[in-house]
């Protein structure tokens, strides 16, 4: 507790609060620009958090993280196009609402909701990662083995798209971690006899270049045409002590839905605030008014998809296990100063947990002010046009990727990726599995390395530690479910005739 | 032009990767006290990653691919096509990035006078026109970045960019 409070004495000095508004500001305007999201603009500051204090950096990237997820409400209320995937369900609602002359009502709606999302998932934060990492302490090396197998399998199973092309990316960014000096065996592999790759493939180049020189050279191809919009409106903005009341059950409930699905591995925002849609809807006493304008449509999605940021850093802070994209370049961001997020991070670096903490409960408070006055001009800077916007974006990536290193070869690497990112986003591979898996395989190998090492060579612990072989049956389960799935029908288990499902639920 | 010659791009791409992948794990040598030793992982993934790619390009030959497409990347419609000559401006652009990364640092030319040209020209790539409002936009935007970059990134934060001061 005392840390916690020093830790809000850090956050509440001048620098930490002018990064969170520049960063709570920068990821409201990317978040809210269709195309732009908060990974791209964490990606390019991560050269720039060289440069800082680790406890400066994580304080700007949380706060670009928390506004870029609550940002896509804006464009998903007045234009009907959802900036960031998370605010998907809050279009429904949002827009009709907006349209029929409540755009203020909406906006303020879904801000009042993000905030009390963020609140609920930081005290589960609070509140379970300290156990979570003391339990985790007492993991073998063979358990923490198949945690990452676990998490992993299920990251690429669920990612977006096809279900192979998951595993396949998650296999490709495991093939690309390996690069370099084993640090066991001090032999080089994989390096093709190139000096340059005894130390690996670096992580920031290759992030810039996936995440924003590949979206941007994919979007290049999207042409379509500007969405006309709904002017923004300051009237209603303010949710009121009752509107708080009213809502009271579902913002509760669909927050704390929302921070257990982000905890789960790669689930993250968008499936949070449909979970949370589709209960709020199902139990709720006017189901026909979702997706008409209903308020409690665009309270269930908003507060559950800023609830998925806290849940998602539990695993990241007590295991090390980045469970979504932005949750991988924070964790980039963070081994860029030698520090690696995991059991032993309360121990080691206590200051910076508790730094964390303070600055997700404090980008929330800064998102909420910062959106509700801003919230007209940010739906009029969405217009800026994407000509001009593209080639600054690519500016800032060269400089980005060169700043790191000062090195020339890191560009060409990011230029490499960029083509990567490219064909991955235009040919439907997700690139959220291959950057879990960049970041996560190393420590496998490493974590089976040293069980085998400590067994002599064993490696039965593999299928007789109880808690390794549930893990393994888990991701083993999670791999061939879909197939059952498919097959169930084939041998004559077929669903009801009649029964419609709500499109939503799915 | 269809997304699944893209998508057969990338799949080339990753069965080039793999196979070097499987070329490089056969030349690492053995290491005595190492139960896993420096080869088994390289090995296994890089297999794994060419015959899951075969695996995708199987399914994009027989069509169960199309049906699947990530909708967030192909819009709702589920399969977009392009023009051809989208797909070349991509390829323009990925040039004038070669170019001026070449014209920083190979050349040395200032970081201002690069991006003043470079968002300019690129403006005028993806907007598709040359009107005389668009272009002066442009070319404020590259003065501001090119400039105001310059002063920020080599006297503020010390980055190593050729800067015309």
């Amino acid at each position: 507790m005392e840390g916690l409070l020093s830790a809000f004495g850090f956050v509440l000095t001048p620098l930490p609060l002018l990064l969170m508004l520049v960063g709570v500001s920068a990821g409201v305007f990317v978040g809210a620009i269709p195309g732009l999201t908060g990974t791209m603009l964490i990606a390019l500051c991560l050269p720039l958090t060289f440069f800082m204090a680790p406890e400066t950096a994580i304080v700007l990237l949380i706060s670009i993280y928390v506004g870029a997820i609550s940002g896509g409400l804006i464009t998903a209320t007045l234009l009907k196009m959802p900036g960031t995937e998370a605010a998907i369900m809050t279009t429904l609602d949002g827009f009709p609402m907006a349209r029929s002359g409540r755009p203020g009502r909406a906006l303020g709606l879904g801000i009042g909701a993000s905030f009390v999302g963020g609140v609920v998932s930081w005290l589960a934060l609070v509140v379970l990662a300290r156990p979570l990492s003391i339990w985790a302490t007492q993991f073998t090396a063979f358990n923490y083995f198949a945690l990452i197998i676990m998490a992993l399998v299920l990251i690429a199973v669920i990612s977006q798209g096809s279900m192979f092309k998951g595993i396949l990316a998650a296999f490709v960014g495991a093939l690309l971690s390996l690069p370099g000096i084993d640090a066991s065996s001090g032999t080089p592999r994989l390096t093709f006899g190139l000096v340059e790759l005894n130390g690996g493939i670096d992580p920031i180049p290759m992030f810039i270049g996936l995440f924003a020189v590949g979206t941007v050279f994919s979007d290049m191809l999207d042409r379509g045409a500007a969405a006309k919009g709904i002017e923004a409106s300051r009237k209603g903005i303010l949710m009121s002590l009752g509107d708080y009341a009213r809502h009271g059950i579902n913002l509760l409930r669909s927050s704390v839905i929302g921070t257990w699905v982000g905890l789960l591995p790669g689930v993250g925002a968008v499936i949070g605030s449909m979970v949370a849609y589709s209960v709020a809807k199902s139990v709720s006493k006017k189901p026909e008014a979702f997706g008409t304008g209903s308020e409690e449509g665009i309270v269930a999605s908003e507060s559950a998809n800023n609830a998925t940021i806290g849940g998602a850093m539990i695993p990241l802070i007590a295991l090390g296990l980045p469970g979504s994209l932005n949750n991988v370049l924070l964790l980039a961001a963070l081994l860029i100063h030698s520090i690696q997020p995991g059991p032993l991070l309360f121990v080691n670096n206590p200051d910076l947990v508790y730094t964390l903490m303070a600055a997700l409960l404090m980008a929330n408070v800064v998102m909420y002010v910062v959106m509700v006055l801003s919230v007209r001009w940010v739906s009029r800077i969405t217009q800026v046009p994407r000509a001009v916007l593209f080639p600054v974006i690519l500016v800032c990536c060269i400089v980005g990727g060169f700043a790191y290193n000062n090195s020339v070869a890191d560009l060409w690497v990011l230029i490499g990726f960029g083509v990567l990112g490219f064909f991955m986003e235009r040919g439907g591979f997700p690139k959220g599995p291959m950057a879990i898996s960049f970041i996560l395989i190393p420590l496998a190998e490493q974590k089976l390395r040293t069980g085998l090492q400590l067994s002599a060579g064993d490696w039965s612990p593999l299928y007789s530690e109880p808690l390794t072989v549930v893990m393994l049956l888990i991701a083993v389960a999670m791999l061939f479910l879909p197939f059952f799935g498919r097959l169930m029908p084939r041998l004559g288990f077929r669903r009801t005739p009649g029964h419609t499902p709500d499109p939503s639920e799915e | 032009m269809k997304p699944s010659v893209i998508e057969a791009a990338a799949l080339a791409i990753f069965i080039a990767l793999g196979g070097a992948g499987i070329w490089a794990a056969g030349q690492i040598g053995g290491f005595a006290f190492d139960p896993l030793g420096s080869a088994a992982v390289p090995y296994t993934v890089s297999i794994f990653v060419v015959l899951l790619s075969l695996a995708c390009l199987f399914r994009l030959v027989t069509g169960r691919s199309e049906k699947e497409r990530n909708p967030e990347t192909t819009g709702a419609a589920g399969v977009e096509t392009f023009p051809p000559r989208d797909l070349l401006e991509v390829v323009a652009m990925l040039g004038f990035t070669i170019v001026y990364v070449i014209a920083l640092f190979a050349i040395g030319l200032p970081f201002s006078l690069a991006t003043l040209v470079f968002v300019p020209a690129s403006a005028r790539l993806i907007a598709r026109t040359s009107s005389a409002k668009g272009m002066t936009v442009a070319l404020a935007v590259g003065a501001i970045v090119g400039f105001g970059g310059e002063l920020l990134f080599t006297k503020v934060f010390f980055v190593d960019l050729p800067a015309l001061w």
